[in-house]
């Protein structure tokens, strides 16, 4: 019977899409990408909250521009809160891999 | 970038959100003044228009891409007057009465700003059916990764 050495493995092809990207020195391409991702998300919660701020103050007069960022800041963390969870998944689901 | 470039039909509808509470707060103006026999210019009051443009940004770099668009909403160029004929009324009463007694009112059509109203109203609601439409969207994308 034949049996495949366990040393193989190291020669499969492992499917990455980033093959060819280089990672940076800080942190790393997906750390870059989350941070990139939060900042973005964040940027919008304050511009929701600048927004409120006008409206309150008097300084802007519009009331759908201020629900409009409101409902941006509010899509773009649900967004967030997705991908995060399905990120944490994966994490979890291959901290249960048997060895 | 980012979130802006995903949720730029946001954008568009507030643009027309905008664009029609402008057309509002005009339409309301005409109404306000109906009766109106002195401006600042001299003269009655003319009834005002709005003119609006369609926006496009089609050097914008997800244009290219097929991420947006390209597609900017609308934008306001202007608050025109209606060059329409003013109406006379005879009052010789009136302090702006002429000559012969007859008061030039302004060409507010009172029947027509009504129409004006109500389309303006349901042009806004249309908008903002829009852009709720796009949140439905998008929540009912997000629920792809929920399994």
């Amino acid at each position: 019977m034949n049996v495949t050495p366990a040393g193989m493995i190291g020669s499969l092809p492992i499917a990455s899409p980033l093959s060819g990207v280089q990672p940076t020195t800080n942190g790393g391409m997906f750390g870059n990408v989350v941070e990139k991702f939060i900042q973005d998300t964040n940027n919008q919660q304050l511009q929701a909250d600048l927004s409120v701020q006008r409206l309150a103050t008097g300084e802007s007069d519009s009331v759908h521009e201020t629900m409009l960022a409101l409902a941006k800041a509010d899509l773009s963390l649900r967004v967030f809160m997705e991908v995060r969870n399905k990120v944490i998944d994966a994490y979890q689901e291959v901290m249960r891999m048997q060895m | 970038m980012g979130f802006d470039t995903s949720l730029s039909a946001f954008n568009i509808s507030a643009s027309g959100l905008t664009a029609e509470r402008l057309r509002m707060e005009v339409v309301a103006n005409n109404i306000a003044n109906a009766e109106v026999t002195r401006t600042p210019e001299g003269g009655p009051y003319r009834r005002k228009d709005v003119v609006f443009e369609a926006v496009l940004h089609p050097d914008k770099p997800g244009a290219r891409a097929g991420q947006s668009s390209g597609l900017g909403g609308v934008r306001t160029v202007g608050v025109i007057d209606d060059s329409s004929e003013l109406p006379k009324r005879h009052s010789p009463g009136h302090p702006d009465a002429d000559a012969d007694g007859f008061v030039t009112m302004p060409n507010v059509n009172l029947p027509i700003e009504m129409v004006n109203l109500i389309t303006t109203t349901r042009a806004y609601e249309a908008n903002l059916k829009a852009a709720q439409s796009f949140v439905d969207m998008n929540q009912q994308a997000l629920s792809i990764v929920r399994g």
